[in-house]
């Protein structure tokens, strides 16, 4: 590179260091590459050079000038970008537009959490009628024609004592099975009401899960006992996340299965950490109830279970009121 | 129920402590729980035998695998009755047994004995009503002492409506009764309520010294109406609700003498009177070991399984690998194979039963179906696309709230005063109707809510009731909003979340209607203005979606909302058959569009649905949308201005006209053709000024 190049890049790239805004770059460009700057004046200087050298010095005045362009672009990007975080510098700790959002029900959460866990497992989710009759409610569920639960201090019945506001999810086990033969695994969520006194744990209405799995008794896969608490265990450690959840059965009683048993959970994290908790009742569907729906006496194996929503969300969220979900408080659905 | 852990202790002789025993309890017979000298123990109603110290401690027997020793009090029945006794009803009394002892000095009782009626929660009273209670609690028979004096013959039968009772209790509490209660009466009146309360006045005073006791046996049934009847529960009407064994009367009796020899110093005289027309033998249950495992899952060998059946009393007989068990007649409770296998599970230990996650076959839904049925249930489909449309409003700014489901005497009155279903018996006036619509609690909800709040959106789904038991229930959503403010805007803010979720749905081509009358629930119509509100149909169909409206001033006031509110409710399935029907893929306009915007000022009345019509049919098939951006109702001076020109003109609407055609690309001339005849619709028919 004759020295002359080499002068006029060495000014150029001198400049550029001392040069501290936009204007000033864009001057210096004019300067340094404009039309009566000395790199011009040097291209302009080559016609009267020979032929060989007007190729090699114009090769190296064009490179020399491409080099400084994209040094002059560069030093511009950085220096807008400087002049831009001053001049427009964002509080990044201010808070965020609001936009409007709701709030999901927790019991229609953890409802959704639940029939996925089911849906999982090939269970059919169903929702059936909250009125019932008598006999879907209690007959065809085994209950004894004076069983206590009947009366109307436990029951809610409509007026004209035809139909009953359903006490459980089970009606829909007997309307189930009335239409289909095992196999078969279904789940029903569903509101259910009970003529009792409101607290902190008791509500006249309130929502189940109810579970049942059927198959023929001769079938190898004919739900047993064992099957019940490994469906079951599933389903908590999932529900609760922990993998460690330990369930136990204790010794319990419904018209509507034999052998009757409670399901107990104990985690080992969190709210459930290391106690034993009641979440379920469950057991293997009575036979009698079979031959209600019309089934042949022991032809069919299966077991059910139902748990409490309510129950399930107040351990998991911590909440100590069962009356909160109902009424519509927006502070307390707020939270979810 | 509370039982004496000492008195538990000597019967059964186990060497557990209380707790330890209140724990294997817990697992495998009834929820129990140990304090001091007390277990309280929550026994299952299908387990009256365990009513009684004798019960439990056989119990805790067979859960520790020891050997229980039963006590056993031979007896011989009357042939010639010291009283007489005619029992009217057997099926209400089965048995009915009593024992003359004479010759007892009364006074109070030794320490021993009343020690234990007290740990149990019972007041000791005198030596021969304690032994009474005594035998009770041990044995599980409950028994009442008359004094001989007052006893001639006695007749068991149905009580008379309005004979009276008075009872033998500290306040001489009188009874009226009628025929559903049984009494034990001599012949002219009832001494006493059966089953649940001995009388004033045939019971043991200070000068007693002859006794009748009575054991007798009860129907569970008909204690259990008398009791509830009656507002009476005692220790005696408890148990016989539960069901005691027939064959335990003879054995109480015997030990009631033993121990008011002891007590009391009187001695038996003559054998037991006995009325047992049909007296219960035990009763045999065939099982099939193979049928257990299967049931239980769990590998249990027979020889087990017969030591656990007979450490519960129950005895067994092996015949080629299948088992004959006899039932004792205490355990009611055991009729059927499944039951023995409950025993047989619950004893051997549940927590022994493995967890086995089933092997899931994939079931082929077309073979389940095996009859008609009405099909009263929604499958998931439904349930899933609810769900979707919660979330699709909570992400639009609405909340869910979970209401009860019935109406308030007060909600009913407003807004829906009838055929509404009602509760033969609320829990109180507030809860009283059935629901047919969601929006009665939603506005309650809005007020509610707007004491915290300035602006409420909320959301429901759930069921409604109309015509019971008739198909499905009306699965429902209900949408509603309130401003505080009162925002005149707020109609078209809730209508436009309406549409915004059909819309989401793929259902375009909807009407608001507002021709009345409206076809949808009273309870949600009554809550809003005439004129201010719509059904929400399928365009030119039948098909009902649902209904949005303004919450009048009327009902705003009567409930107190204070603020702007707006209501809407949708019939869910209908929506969702909608959605099924017309999710349906369009192809890619290949051409380019040309949208010209139009204004025109129009009379107030002429609704902006008319317009739009009009300008779609007088533009023709290269139409493809037509979409409102700006309405203006001039107010103020601008109005006065508009109304200088044309006093009647109070509208201006503005609106997009997007023409396409789906073969070519339109020339400006096509368009401007279009674009005129436009004008001159609007003009000639809906006497508009182009502006």
């Amino acid at each position: 590179m004759p020295d002359e190049l080499k002068k006029i890049r060495a000014e150029a790239m001198k400049d550029l260091e001392d040069i501290r805004d936009v204007a000033a770059l864009e001057l210096a460009r004019a300067q340094r590459l404009g039309r009566s700057s000395e790199l011009s004046k040097f291209l302009r200087g080559l016609k009267d050079r020979t032929a060989d050298d007007r190729k090699k010095l114009g090769q190296m005045a064009n490179d020399a000038r491409a080099e400084l362009e994209r040094l002059y672009d560069e030093a511009r990007g950085r220096l807008a970008d400087a002049a831009e975080s001053v001049a427009a510098r964002l509080d990044v700790t201010a808070p965020g537009l609001r936009l409007r959002r709701g709030h999901l029900h927790p019991l229609t959460r953890a409802q959704g959490d639940i029939d996925d866990i089911f849906a999982s497992m090939g269970f059919r989710i169903l929702d059936g009628p909250e009125v019932e009759t008598e006999f879907n409610n209690f007959d065809a569920l085994n209950t004894p024609p004076d069983h206590p639960a009947r009366n109307m201090q436990d029951t809610f019945w409509l007026q004209g004592m035809k139909y009953l506001m359903r006490a459980h999810t089970s009606p829909m086990q007997i309307r189930f099975m009335q239409a289909h033969q095992p196999p078969f695994r279904i789940i029903v969520p569903g509101r259910v009401y009970r003529n009792e006194a409101t607290d902190m744990t008791h509500e006249f209405q309130f929502h189940q899960i109810e579970g049942l799995m059927v198959d023929r008794a001769e079938s190898p896969q004919a739900p047993n006992l064992a099957n019940l608490k490994g469906v079951v265990e599933y389903f908590f450690r999932r529900y609760f996340d922990d993998a460690s959840l330990d369930v136990r059965f204790t010794a319990s009683y419904f018209p509507f299965v034999e052998p009757g048993v409670e399901v107990h959970i104990r985690g080992t994290k969190g709210k459930l950490a290391g106690r034993w908790l009641e979440v379920a009742g469950a057991g293997m569907v009575h036979q009698n109830v079979f031959e209600n729906v019309g089934y042949v006496r022991g032809e069919m194996q299966g077991f059910a279970f139902g748990a409490a929503l309510e129950r399930l969300v107040m351990l998991k969220y911590g909440i100590s009121d069962i009356r909160l979900f109902q009424g519509g408080d927006l502070r307390f659905i707020g939270q979810f | 129920m509370k039982f004496s852990w000492q008195w538990l202790r000597e019967l059964s002789g186990t060497s557990l402590d209380a707790t330890k025993a209140a724990e294997l309890l817990s697992a495998k017979s009834f929820e129990t729980v140990a304090s001091d000298d007390v277990l309280d123990i929550d026994v299952l109603p299908n387990r009256p035998d365990c009513l009684s110290h004798l019960g439990v401690a056989r119990e805790l027997c067979a859960l520790e695998n020891m050997r229980f020793a039963a006590p056993s009090y031979e007896y011989e029945t009357a042939a010639h009755p010291g009283v007489a006794v005619t029992v009217q009803d057997a099926d209400a009394c089965p048995r009915f047994s009593a024992l003359i002892v004479r010759g007892v000095k009364v006074g109070p009782s030794p320490k021993w004995l009343t020690a234990h009626l007290e740990t149990c929660g019972l007041r000791s009273i005198n030596n021969i009503v304690d032994v009474t209670n005594y035998v009770m609690l041990e044995l599980g028979q409950p028994m009442h002492a008359f004094d001989l004096r007052k006893v001639e013959k006695l007749v068991i039968r149905r009580a008379k409506k309005g004979e009276r009772v008075r009872a033998l209790d500290e306040a001489r509490t009188e009874y009226e009764l009628d025929p559903s209660v049984m009494v034990v009466a001599d012949a002219s009146r009832a001494l006493s309520i059966a089953g649940i309360k001995g009388g004033a006045d045939s019971g043991i005073t200070d000068d007693t010294t002859d006794v009748l006791l009575e054991a007798a046996n009860w129907d569970p049934g008909v204690i259990r109406a008398a009791s509830r009847k009656l507002g009476l529960r005692t220790d005696a009407s408890v148990r016989f609700s539960y069901g005691v064994d027939p064959n335990l009367t003879a054995p109480s009796l015997v030990r009631a003498g033993e121990l008011l020899a002891k007590s009391a110093g009187g001695q038996a005289d003559g054998d037991i009177i006995d009325v047992y027309p049909k007296p219960l033998a035990p009763w045999q249950i065939p099982l099939d070991p193979e049928h257990a495992r299967r049931l239980l899952g769990a590998d249990i060998g027979t020889p087990q399984m017969r030591g656990i059946l007979t450490s519960l009393g129950f005895e067994s007989e092996d015949r080629g690998g299948k088992l004959i068990v006899t039932v004792p007649t205490r355990r009611s409770d055991a009729r059927t194979p499944e039951d023995l296998i409950e025993e047989i599970g619950r004893i051997h230990g549940y927590d022994r039963i493995p967890s086995a996650v089933p092997v899931l076959p994939v079931y082929d839904p077309k073979a389940w179906v095996h009859g008609e049925t009405d099909r009263a249930w929604d499958e998931y489909d439904v349930i899933r696309e609810r769900n979707a449309i919660a979330n699709l409003l909570v992400g639009a700014g609405y909340s869910e709230v979970f209401n009860y489901s019935f109406l308030s005497d007060e909600l009913h009155g407003l807004l829906d005063p009838k055929g509404l279903d009602e509760l033969a018996e609320p829990q109180s006036a507030e809860y009283r109707w059935l629901r047919r619509s969601l929006v009665p609690r939603l506005v309650v909800n809005l007020r509610d809510n707007l004491r915290f709040a300035d602006e409420v959106r909320i959301f429901e789904s759930g069921h409604t009731f109309g015509r019971i038991g008739e198909g499905k229930e009306p699965l429902r959503l209900g949408l509603a909003l309130a401003k505080r403010s009162g925002d005149t805007d707020a109609f078209y803010e809730l209508k436009g979340a309406v549409d915004l979720l059909l819309q989401r749905l793929g259902i375009d081509d909807v009407y608001y209607d507002d021709a009345e009358p409206f076809p949808w629930d009273a309870g949600a119509v009554n809550a809003t203005a005439t004129g201010r509100r719509a059904v929400v149909r399928i365009e030119g169909e039948q098909t009902i979606l649902g209904f949005i409206g303004a919450v009048s001033g009327r009902i705003a006031e009567a409930m107190k909302l204070k603020g702007s509110a707006v209501v809407a409710e949708l019939d869910l399935r209908t929506v969702i058959e909608e959605a099924e029907q017309e999710n349906e893929f369009e192809p890619l306009p290949k051409y380019p569009s040309v949208i010209r915007d139009i204004s025109v000022l129009v009379e107030q009345g002429v609704k902006v649905d008319d317009i739009l019509q009009t300008a779609e049919d007088a533009g023709g098939d290269i139409v493809t949308d037509v979409d409102v951006f700006d309405i203006f109702l001039p107010t103020g001076e601008e109005k006065l201005k508009a109304e200088g020109d044309t006093p009647e003109y109070g509208k201006s609407v503005a609106f997009h006209v997007v023409f396409r055609a789906p073969d070519r690309t339109l020339t400006d001339k096509e368009v401007d053709v279009a674009e005129a005849a436009i004008k001159t619709a609007l003009q000639e028919e809906l006497d508009a000024q182009i502006r």
